[in-house]
């Protein structure tokens, strides 16, 4: 089951900027075709400074897919780490913004993240068990 | 309003106490010279002071900052998605051909495959 995309948030205005061209005129019927929803940490219950495990939990027992930076380092509580111990072949990928700043500065980037996005979730079931995958 | 407000470490690199934002999260849009305003935009869940306890740290710890940016950049300019994931994308380009129409309406030209236009 896949709910929707969860926004981290280190980049949820970014996000928030996909989203927007995800249902604009030339997407809207891919993401209509999706039925997914979009939400933010509180849509969830979980609080701004949610551990990278916390986050983890909340995405595979409520089926949503995280799209986040990747700047941190791969302590014990890092999103890497749990995804080693705790990631199975059915688990939800978590979906990274390779360059996040280009979002809003490079509309021709931003177009190719939705395109990649909406491919993956096209086919999401191919990604199960991947742990990160890089958008674009 | 947020209060004691400090920089952390707990496995992630430093880090806001008062938020799972860390300091290499901010870095980019510091080095774009971003204003607060344009931050906020991004990361509507911080606060002005929060942006600036982070600024402080940057500023006392610049070089390990600094060198801790390019250890990222190197590192997420060599990351790929796994082979199966690839060709799952390029299976769906094949099965919704409107798909890649879509994406050329909204750019006007063929993509490479970086996202760019080739």
């Amino acid at each position: 089951m896949v709910t929707g995309i969860l926004a981290d948030v280190n980049i949820e205005g970014h996000v928030d900027y996909l989203i927007d061209l995800a249902i604009s005129d030339e997407w809207i019927e891919f993401w209509t075709f999706l039925e997914l929803t979009y939400a933010r940490f509180a849509d969830v219950g979980l609080h701004d400074d949610a551990s990278d495990s916390e986050i983890w939990r909340v995405c595979q027992e409520k089926g949503y897919l995280l799209i986040t930076g990747n700047r941190n380092n791969d302590g014990p509580d890092s999103l890497e780490s749990t995804i080693r111990s705790r990631g199975t072949a059915d688990s939800l990928p978590v979906l990274t913004l390779a360059d996040p700043e280009r979002v809003r500065r490079d509309r021709l980037y931003a177009g190719g993240v939705v395109l990649s996005l909406m491919e993956t979730l096209m086919d999401i079931d191919a990604s199960r068990g991947a742990g990160r995958l890089y958008l674009p | 309003m947020k209060t004691d407000i400090a920089i952390i470490d707990k496995g992630r690199g430093p880090q806001l106490s008062t938020s799972r934002i860390t300091v290499q999260d901010l870095v980019p849009y510091f080095q774009l010279n971003y204003s607060y305003d344009e931050i906020l935009e991004i990361m509507p869940s911080l606060s002005v002071a929060e942006i600036q306890e982070v600024e402080r740290y940057v500023e006392e710890h610049r070089e390990e900052v600094l060198e801790e940016d390019r250890r990222i950049r190197e590192r997420n300019a060599t990351r790929r998605n796994p082979p199966q994931v690839e060709e799952s994308r390029r299976r769906v380009r094949e099965k919704w051909p409107a798909l890649q129409k879509a994406y050329e309406k909204y750019c006007g030209q063929e993509p490479n495959g970086d996202g760019n236009l080739s």
